[in-house]
């Protein structure tokens, strides 16, 4: 196994998150790895998948909303293949978007 | 995607206007200066953005190109534009039919949108893909590597704009567009060179002795500049091949100097 495929995309391991922690979901079979941060900017979010062995692919992304972050999730083949995935990738984003919120309304 | 409407151009501007202002050049290169606080992807994505954002540009990309071995590559994008295009462009297997990043592979010089030409069905598929989701007029700006090292990187800028890179304000944006692709090219691999290091558990020792490999050392040469034994010399390379999960000393060269380790 080549180093990169035990690469953590878990960024609060390799820096300080910028604010709030990391939330990180598997694919059921290992090869998509979703890592979803919180940041001033909106939520960072890093998608790393396994090319059957051939190769890696890493995308970093940000999104301004949870609807914008939806739209992605909607268009993302993760929805067909780990469903459950998705809903649950979903489901984290609305969180981490409603703990924001609610920090800046009590502030 | 997030956009602040602070540094950025009025939609009117055409690329002309804006390269003739006299700080256009200062203030893009003091935001790719902040590349060097950058210690996430999260921020070094801000700095693309407030980048793309300075240069009038309605979309931009990065992407990280490495080949470890005639059966393993890596692709890693920073994507300051509509994410669903990468999506896209992963679901139809587009990376060995992209122009843009043939181009990179082959030139170290910038070129427009128009100056690439498809040569396949499955290229202009691709071309066709990136012009939907931002990338109607098109700069590819390559960040090469040097020597026999395959990593590249390739700066794609884009704009909603038809001919938008077409006027006099091009030679100034290419200008600076290659200082931006430099950069992010070169933060990519002190952030992954870290990597390697923290995941393989690489040590001081380690790397001199890939550095040792990748100018050619026989192992007895190896052993005179280290004051070791032969056997040991083998020793730790094969724990560090195994850690690096490569085959033997040779892919653990390469692999290091595609990686900026050496």
């Amino acid at each position: 196994m080549q180093w990169w495929m035990k690469m953590k995309t878990n960024p609060s391991s390799n820096s300080d998150p910028s604010e709030g922690g990391v939330v990180t979901v598997h694919s059921a079979d290992g090869m998509v790895r979703f890592s979803l941060q919180r940041t001033s900017a909106g939520l960072y979010v890093q998608r790393a998948f396994s090319r059957n062995g051939k190769g890696k692919v890493l995308q970093s992304a940000r999104f301004a909303s949870a609807d914008d972050f939806r739209r992605w999730c909607a268009a993302d083949t993760i929805r067909f293949d780990d469903p459950l995935m998705s809903l649950r990738l979903v489901r984290h984003a609305d969180e981490l978007f409603a703990d924001a919120n609610t920090v800046i309304n009590a502030g | 995607m997030q956009m602040n409407c602070s540094q950025m151009p009025t939609p009117s501007s055409t690329l002309a206007d804006l390269a003739a202002e006299p700080d256009f050049t200062k203030r893009v290169a003091d935001i790719v200066c902040g590349l060097a606080k950058a210690s996430h992807e999260d921020e070094a994505l801000g700095v693309l953005e407030r980048a793309t954002r300075a240069m009038g540009l309605d979309a931009s990309a990065f992407v990280s190109f490495i080949r470890d071995d005639a059966t393993h590559e890596s692709f890693r994008f920073l994507l300051a534009c509509d994410p669903i295009w990468c999506c896209e462009y992963e679901r139809t297997a587009s990376y060995m039919a992209d122009p843009w990043l043939q181009h990179a592979l082959d030139n170290s010089e910038p070129a427009r949108g128009h100056e690439i030409k498809p040569q396949t069905a499955k290229e202009r598929e691709v071309l066709a893909l990136a012009e939907k989701y931002g990338f109607r007029s098109a700069l590819i700006v390559p960040a090469p590597s040097s020597g026999k090292l395959t990593r590249v990187g390739v700066l794609c800028l884009g704009s909603a704009t038809p001919g938008y890179f077409d006027d006099e304000g091009y030679p100034t944006l290419k200008l600076v567009a290659r200082s931006l692709a430099m950069e992010l090219h070169a933060w990519w691999i002190q952030r992954i060179r870290r990597e390697v290091i923290q995941e393989a558990r690489l040590t001081d020792e380690d790397l001199v002795l890939l550095a040792h490999e990748w100018r050619g050392l026989a192992t007895k040469a190896m052993a005179t500049v280290l004051n070791t034994s032969e056997q040991s010399i083998n020793s730790r390379f094969q724990r560090m091949n195994a850690r690096l999960g490569v085959p033997n000393r040779k892919a653990a060269a390469q692999m290091a100097a595609e990686y900026g380790l050496v």
